[in-house]
């Protein structure tokens, strides 16, 4: 296989999984909004500790905004997409490692079957 | 596959059960920031102070008025020109962001020399956090917090009044410009 196809086969199966992980977390964050708090801590300074997700009804619709929380009720507003970005990021490095390491464990059976 | 497919619902439930909670609805967070004592904290006019200082490029202003207010953390300074001293203007900041200034109207009698004072000069926004600590204790109402911090000439003298409320109740507390404590009282 030529290294331009490689990385076509490398940049096309990382597009899915960016788009396939997109999908999963878009649903997920509509049934259960909280999930969203899981990134806090790489969101919230050390000042402000508590994430809070607030939901506003905005016409027929509603919008999920996090708040970074103090201990004297300080708060500043760390947004809707940021969030959602950061989460979208993590999981997709998480799916990325597991399916990495699925591989090269396929890889190695395969390996240790043809040596034997 | 089976191996990955266990991973991948390990790592979801994990996930699952740090996010617990959920959300809240807006009244609910209000409640959180008032159960914590109302939000106000020294960073808040640490950074809307610097935050007009820069906007103004200048060391020190004059101001008629500076209110903090919660439960969305903002700060508004009504603000001397330094440029064009006769007129005024309202400064406000939410969201970790200065707005643009909005012009005040001035009343006839209004006699700005007189009514304004130097903002550097409030030493008490240093210790804000004390003073809404002292509010509460002297106003004495039970699970209390300070939703508003006010700052104007009164009878000539800067006077910083926090305003202390409850479920059950109100008050006000009146210190110095430097933050001493002077007078407190429920309303």
């Amino acid at each position: 296989m030529t290294l331009r196809r490689r990385l076509v086969r490398w940049a096309s199966t990382l597009g899915a999984l960016l788009v396939a992980t997109a999908v999963v977390l878009a649903i997920v964050s509509m049934i259960w909004p909280g999930m969203l708090k899981v990134v806090a801590p790489l969101l919230c300074d050390a000042d402000h500790r508590t994430p809070v997700l607030v939901t506003t009804y905005v016409g027929e619709g509603t919008t999920e905004t996090m708040y970074c929380m103090g201990e004297r009720g300080q708060t500043y507003q760390v947004g809707d997409l940021w969030p959602l970005v950061v989460l979208w990021a993590c999981f997709s490095a998480i799916v990325l490692v597991v399916l990495a390491i699925g591989r090269s464990r396929r890889l190695l059976t395969r390996s240790r079957t043809t040596t034997t | 596959m089976r191996a990955t497919l266990a991973w991948l619902v390990a790592v979801a439930a994990l996930l699952s059960l740090t996010a617990c909670g959920g959300d809240v609805s807006k009244d609910e967070f209000n409640a959180m920031v008032r159960a914590r004592g109302g939000g106000i904290a020294v960073e808040l006019p640490k950074q809307a102070t610097a935050a007009l200082l820069a906007r103004l490029g200048v060391t020190d202003v004059m101001v008629r008025s500076v209110q903090l207010a919660t439960p969305d953390p903002t700060m508004t300074f009504e603000v001397r020109s330094p440029t064009r001293p006769g007129d005024l203007d309202t400064y406000h900041y939410a969201d970790r962001a200065l707005a643009e200034p909005a012009p005040v109207k001035l009343r006839a009698g209004d006699d700005l020399a007189g009514q304004t004072f130097s903002l550097a000069g409030v030493t008490a926004l240093n210790r804000i956090e004390d003073i809404v600590d002292l509010a509460r204790t002297r106003v004495g109402l039970p699970d209390s917090w300070v939703e508003d911090v006010d700052i104007r000439k009164v009878d000539n003298v800067v006077t910083v009044t926090a305003i202390v409320s409850s479920a059950r109740g109100a008050g006000t507390a009146t210190f110095t410009a430097d933050g001493t404590y002077l007078t407190s009282g429920r309303s």
